[in-house]
């Protein structure tokens, strides 16, 4: 036995100095032309892999079309006015749901992390709901309110109000007691503090909770437009395999993926003009 | 009995109910603080003195006993009875300004007022020149000179203190211990504070209760004669080691270790 501990417990008296490299740090800042590199290279080496897959002919252009015919494909839905129609009707589709899903979630959130009494009210049956996936829901939605605008409205709603909700009560959470104390010392009531402490100490993390949730939001609009759609992106993907159109299905999802990044910086410059004082430096 | 004291503690005691019955946290305490005296309450952890300052407060109701307030007896929390606690509870919305007038603005004060009080409380605790700061921008001790502004903004009848002045490293304390005697000098206010600091305790206070623990009651009632236009060479008076020695005494006997000893 003491022969299999012995060079173990030598390794640990006497460690190796130096030779560790600067770039795995832990937590730790790295060289900026480094940490460049690694940003250009994670764009450059899955476009360059697609462009020589497609273009050396590896693979067959009808699985994966050229960047070129994509970019080609790009301009022709552009200029169609199909892409903009699409990309709209999308866009007000999820921004619907989800204003309907944040005006609910949010007073309703408030009430249940200040009050026991909500909290009792809502929690067990939010804790079995927000398990349901929103997908599953699609035939009863079209059953209830059938096939129109309403139903996708409806997907998006369901898909987000949960987790807004769960969100903007964990916010409340964190307002430390002692806050609330020092308030009612300094004359507050109740209604005081709810409207006057409570509510701007969870701003940040209620606006935070909504630009996490629109993400998941946007991206159920595909599945919302698998209802019978004849606009918006999801239904563009469907309709370009129907036609083995997969350089517009890669448009389709690019642009998801473009739209979707650009709805997160927008939350993220909300962030900074309503709540400029919690803007992490 | 022609002096009414500020406040009057009678007989108060709290229990918590536990599942192996009510836990007695507070019993049979009796005090009082005069106008303008500085009282600290000195014990080790867990003698219920928080508990204590927040029944004070109105932030939690006594099982037994009362609290008067000139007199009058305590149903609630109110802007009569100031309050600084030990951490941070700065609004980080608002600028350190906007917190002072915080309390103004709920007690619907006159704007002209209060932008009179902002200004003159911010000018007693130095912080001036960082009216329009946020809370995060400035030191600890900082903080808590905003967060006493704020307490004294509303010109309560007495200033509650829960160590203030715990989080804070040694040296900020010790000017922050220097700075809150001079405010008291100068203010005349009355100051109920918690600690379990005992050179704090000697420092500021005309008189201090220590409390024993499980349950606290008051163990003894000192009287700090360091006069009260002392300042921070009192730190080296004779009297002052006397005291603070005679305080750790007493509270030796308090700690876990000692009492199995007995």
């Amino acid at each position: 036995m003491t022969r299999v501990i012995e060079p173990v417990s030598t390794a640990i008296v006497a460690p190796e100095p130096k030779r560790r490299s600067r770039l795995l740090a832990v937590r730790a800042d790295i060289p900026r032309p480094a940490y460049v590199t690694a940003v250009a290279l994670s764009l450059l080496v899955p476009l360059g892999a697609w462009t020589a897959a497609s273009y050396g002919g590896l693979v067959d252009p009808l699985f994966m079309p050229t960047p070129g015919a994509v970019a080609a494909a790009f301009w022709r839905m552009l200029t169609s006015g199909d892409l903009v129609a699409d990309t709209l009707a999308s866009v007000s589709r999820v921004g619907l749901g989800f204003l309907l899903s944040g005006m609910l979630a949010i007073p309703l959130g408030l009430l249940v992390g200040t009050f026991k009494l909500f909290e009792g009210l809502v929690e067990p049956a939010m804790g079995l709901f927000r398990y349901m996936p929103a997908a599953a829901f699609v035939p009863l939605v079209i059953l209830w309110i059938g096939l129109d605008e309403p139903a996708k409205i409806a997907i998006i709603f369901i898909g987000s109000f949960f987790f807004n909700l769960l969100m903007v009560i964990d916010a409340v959470k964190f307002v430390p007691m002692d806050l609330v104390k020092v308030s009612y010392t300094l004359g507050a009531g109740r209604r005081d503090v709810f409207f006057r402490v409570i509510l701007p100490a969870t701003l940040p993390k209620i606006l935070d909770a909504l630009r996490v949730n629109i993400a998941a939001a946007w991206n159920l609009v595909v599945v919302a437009e698998l209802v019978a759609a004849n606009s918006g992106l999801g239904f563009r993907i469907l309709n370009a395999q129907r036609f083995l159109r997969t350089d517009e299905i890669f448009v389709g999802i690019l642009v998801i993926g473009l739209v979707g990044l650009t709805i997160d910086l927008a939350f993220k410059l909300l962030f900074r003009l309503i709540v400029p004082w919690a803007v992490e430096k | 009995m022609t002096d009414r004291p500020a406040l009057e503690i009678r007989r108060l005691s709290k229990s918590f109910p536990t599942r192996s019955g009510p836990l007695t946290v507070l019993a049979d305490i009796d005090m009082h603080v005069g106008e303008n005296e500085f009282v600290c309450i000195v014990g080790s952890s867990g003698c219920g003195k928080s508990t204590l300052l927040n029944i004070v407060a109105g932030l939690e109701e006594p099982s037994a006993g009362e609290v008067l307030l000139r007199g009058r007896r305590i149903e609630g929390p109110g802007a009569d009875r100031g309050m600084v606690f030990q951490n941070y509870t700065l609004y980080p919305w608002l600028t350190v300004a906007g917190n002072v007038e915080f309390g103004l603005k709920i007690q619907k004060l006159p704007a002209t007022e209060r932008r009179e009080r902002v200004r003159h409380y911010l000018e007693i605790v130095g912080l001036s020149r960082f009216a329009d700061s946020l809370p995060r921008q400035l030191s600890g001790g900082m903080k808590q000179r905003a967060a006493i502004a704020r307490a004294m903004a509303s010109e309560p009848q007495i200033l509650l203190m829960d160590e203030p002045f715990g989080a804070l490293d040694a040296q900020t304390k010790q000017t922050l211990q220097e700075f809150l005697l001079e405010v008291a000098q100068k203010t005349h206010k009355t100051f109920l504070m918690i600690t379990h600091d005992v050179e704090e305790a000697v420092f500021l206070s005309e008189r201090i209760y220590v409390l024993s623990a499980r349950p606290g009651r008051v163990r003894r009632e000192l009287a700090v004669s360091l006069g009260s236009g002392r300042d921070r060479s009192a730190r080296r008076s004779p009297l002052f080691g006397q005291l603070k020695q005679e305080l750790l005494d007493l509270l030796h006997d308090e700690t876990p270790i000692a009492q199995e000893a007995r």
